[in-house]
């Protein structure tokens, strides 16, 4: 059986009434139609027996976990034989051929080809990042450098997986972390959304709490649980969406493995942090047409590029592009000629019509290179603009077709504030909004201010995706 | 480049002699009338329902009253501290932030184009970005605004973020003249001293822990937070800014080292005593030439958008004058508070009045029997924000 696309994998939870062939009638007609057992030992695959023969009945794909210090090659066997889907594996090679779906680390994104789905499992649960305040009891959030408080997504690194991996789906594998506060189902939301906005998906994963809840029939948790898989639904609906493609101006360029992965990869992520909605392209892929449409392309590695990929960068810059560079490639500005410095941490220089900016620093902070990043390109290109926003994470893309602009929404805070007013510098001629548990979208008015288009939304939702019509 | 002092200087330095010297630091000095002997100098009101088309000729007209400003101005460098307070994030509502609780960039660019019409040679728009060493023109664009707008309004204008140290190799330190209440003196970015002219635009705002915002407490966004606020360097100013100004708030930690430390680090750690004495302290040592409210659109109920129940409002008004502590006396008033109010009555309940406090460094008085007001008469456009329900 060929892995889907289209999976919405859960991780199906420990305890006896799990192992029940009616445990799944939780999932029942939901958009949950891939379970996640434990698969490495005997005992497990003897114990979930009933549980299996009825999910295969239902026609539930069923993964089976290779956990680590057991086995592939049995497991797939033994999966084959008792009608799993795949087996979930970190030595796929080792599935005699079966369907595995690779887990993975994030810092080893496969290279490979192939369409079977890769789990990163050290995902991070995403929330506002807390910590105990001043060694006393209080719980604070953490505060990141911009001053506001850090949030761990994973929103970036989907992004960049599925550039990446174009052909393979993205889980993400991350537990309500313990300790960690979190509300339910508003937690839940997040996480799905989370990996979900960029065409991955969360690896569901119920806390102790909540799997006991609905093990014994709590009221609260099978509420919560409904909503939990509306939002699922929500976006198995949307999977239109993950086919829409960055909109942002700025490029990240880099292989983002090996020496090259923490800069390239931090940069995205306080880029995201920042709301500067970014393209990751990776260098080893580089086409002709890479390029179009940005205004500036960071280069993070520190190796010289090749020939080639040198005449495009420069091309880049010489047809208007901001081109930023670390200081082990300023080589790239040979041909430029530089300017007067007026910036400490970047020697500019100008070529043709655009700038290649080389850092002057041997080692560059991530976190300022996203800032100089955006003052160097300038706010004035903006694509938009949050007002009483939160904590929140952006994600700004566009169809195929260039018909269609998509801005999602995932707000971090605890508490809401009202009036989220998102602010288009570009011109549309509609837009309707989405909202995680409604099931209609709903006409937004588009608000002319004097050279842009507010959209004014009255609460706060946790969830909002806005399509414009362009 | 020296920094000039105002006419009203000499009437202050006669102030402060007549005192006999009277300590500042020491309580409320029983016994001095300050109000009675604290210069005074006229305050303009006038009407202007709109940022547009009344906005020019409005300004212009109050700055004739003042004895028109290329007398001020001409040849000399003038400096604007705007407001821009909180976050570009955060706004009343769904309204620009221009038009509740910022400064508006249109009083910034008429202005600095009258300014440079009338000579000034060189104009700074002055204000701390919020926790970021971003250009000031880059914070202004993060709410839509075009700074180029301000920029090409006269021949040579320039922005400086002053929550760093900008285009000098360091800070500037600038002294109370007095000792200060809690300060003698603050190290700022330079452009607060390299000016031979100085303009602070405020809103006409009520405040939490100062009860009132207009050209005085506008002046606290100019200490830089690598100094005096959260993320401040412990012995040297920090290079970047995180955060607000939480420790000139609470009194939990003194500024960088390399600063002036407080007068008396055992005082009241108590926001309402401190924030007042610090903004008075603050314009004792950097004379405000020409004091300006922007009271067109306002708020009543706070200083910003995190202040519960803040409602927008339109005085529809601009006030401006010489002294700024007879401007926002008129400015408070114009609010329906009583200027000569002191702490426990409207609007400083739980506060120290800056008024009075700034009064007591001899800078100007707040009394309006002493305060000639021209223009529309302050019972004319008086808005009781207390009472105002939107």
């Amino acid at each position: 059986m060929a892995l889907q696309a289209d999976w919405s994998p859960m991780k199906w939870p420990k305890g006896a009434f799990w192992t029940q062939p009616a445990s799944l009638d939780l999932i029942r007609g939901s958009a949950v139609n891939c379970l996640l057992i434990p698969w490495g030992k005997a005992e497990n695959q003897t114990a979930l027996g009933p549980l299996v023969t009825e999910a295969v009945r239902r026609g539930i794909a069923l993964v089976g976990v290779v956990e680590e210090g057991a086995s592939t090659g049995p497991a797939a066997q033994a999966a084959k034989i008792a009608g799993l889907a795949a087996v979930a594996t970190a030595k796929p090679g080792e599935a005699g051929g079966f369907p595995a779906v690779t887990l993975a680390k994030r810092s080893e994104i496969p290279s490979g080809k192939g369409d079977t789905a890769v789990a990163f499992t050290d995902s991070v649960w995403p929330a506002v990042k807390m910590m105990r305040a001043g060694g006393g009891n209080a719980a604070g959030a953490d505060a990141g450098p911009t001053g506001a408080p850090w949030l761990d997504s994973n929103l970036w690194f989907v992004q960049m997986a599925k550039v990446m991996m174009p052909d393979r789906p993205v889980w993400i594998m991350a537990d309500p972390a313990a300790g960690r506060v979190f509300t339910r189902p508003g937690g839940y939301f997040i996480a799905v959304a989370d990996a979900a906005q960029a065409g991955g998906r969360w690896v569901i994963s119920l806390d102790d709490d909540f799997a006991g809840g609905l093990a014994k029939g709590d009221a609260k948790a099978a509420e919560d649980w409904k909503r939990v898989l509306k939002a699922v639904k929500f976006f198995a609906d949307h999977a239109a969406w993950s086919k829409y493609g960055s909109l942002g101006l700025v490029g990240v360029l880099s292989d983002f493995r090996g020496e090259n992965e923490f800069l390239a990869t931090e940069t995205l992520n306080l880029m995201m942090r920042r709301q500067l909605p970014f393209r990751a392209v990776d260098k080893t892929k580089l086409a002709a047409n890479s390029l179009q449409g940005l205004k500036a392309v960071v280069y993070t590695d520190e190796q010289m590029p090749a020939p080639a990929m040198r005449q495009q960068l420069t091309a880049f810059a010489r047809g208007g592009g901001l081109l930023i560079c670390t200081k082990k490639c300023a080589a790239l500005a040979g041909d430029g000629r530089a300017l007067a410095a007026d910036n400490p941490l970047f020697q500019i220089h100008s070529l043709g019509t655009g700038r290649i900016a080389v850092s002057t620093e041997d080692s560059i902070d991530p976190f300022v290179l996203a800032g100089q990043t955006h003052m160097l390109l300038s706010r004035k290109n903006d694509m938009y603009r949050l007002y009483n926003q939160g904590s929140a994470t952006t994600i700004y893309t566009g169809s195929p077709d260039g018909k269609k602009a998509l801005l999602q929404f995932l707000s971090f805070s605890a508490g809401r504030i009202p009036d989220l007013g998102i602010d288009f510098v570009r011109g549309y001629r509609s837009a309707v909004c989405h909202m995680l548990e409604t099931d209609a979208p709903s006409t937004v008015n588009l608000v002319r201010r004097e050279s842009s288009q507010e959209v004014h939304l009255p609460g706060f939702p946790l969830f909002c995706a806005i399509e414009l019509e362009v | 480049m020296s920094m000039r002092h105002h006419c009203n200087q000499s009437s202050r330095r006669q102030f402060l002699g007549a005192m006999g010297g009277a300590a500042l630091g020491t309580a409320l000095t029983p016994g001095i009338n300050f109000a009675q002997q604290a210069p005074s100098s006229k305050v303009v009101i006038e009407k202007c329902d709109n940022y547009t088309s009344e906005l020019l000729p409005t300004l212009t007209k109050i700055f004739d009253q003042l004895g028109g400003l290329g007398s001020m101005v001409r040849n000399k460098t003038v400096a604007i501290k705007i407001n821009m307070v909180g976050g570009a994030f955060e706004r009343v509502a769904f309204k620009p932030h221009e038009e509740t609780f910022w400064t508006h960039p249109k009083v910034v660019g008429a202005v600095t184009h009258l300014l440079g019409k009338a000579g000034a040679r060189r104009v700074r728009i002055l204000e701390g970005s919020w926790s970021s060493s971003d250009p000031l023109e880059e914070y202004m664009m993060e709410v839509g605004w075009k700074p180029q707008d301000i920029a090409s309004a006269a021949k040579l204008v320039e922005f400086e973020n002053t929550n760093v140290v900008g285009r000098a190799k360091g800070y500037k330190r600038i002294t109370v003249p007095d000792g200060g209440h809690l300060f003698p003196g603050f190290d700022l970015n330079h452009s607060y001293s390299e000016c031979d002219f100085f303009i602070s635009i405020g809103k006409l705002k009520e405040h939490a822990t100062a009860g009132v915002t207009m050209s005085i407490k506008n002046m606290f966004g100019a200490t830089p937070v690598t100094i005096y606020g959260e993320g401040a360097g412990i012995n040297e100013p920090s290079t970047d800014p995180h955060g607000g100004r939480g420790p000139m708030h609470s009194g939990n930690r003194q500024p960088s080292k390399s600063a002036p430390s407080e007068n008396n680090p055992k005082s009241p750690r108590e926001a309402g005593y401190r924030i007042p004495r610090i903004i008075s302290d603050i314009v004792a040592a950097r004379p405000i030439h020409l004091a300006m409210i922007d009271a067109i659109d306002s708020i009543t109920g706070g200083e910003g958008p995190w202040n519960r129940g803040v409602k927008p409002v339109h005085p529809g008004i601009l006030i401006a004058g010489l002294n700024p502590v007879c401007v926002d006396a008129v400015g408070a008033s114009c609010m329906g508070f009583d200027p000569m109010a002191v702490r426990g009555t409207p609007p400083f309940e739980r506060c120290d009045s800056t008024l009075f406090l700034a009064e007591q460094h001899g800078i100007g008085t707040r009394d309006l029997k002493r305060i000639e007001v021209i223009g529309v008469p302050i019972e004319k456009v008086r808005i009781d924000y207390r009472q105002y329900k939107g």
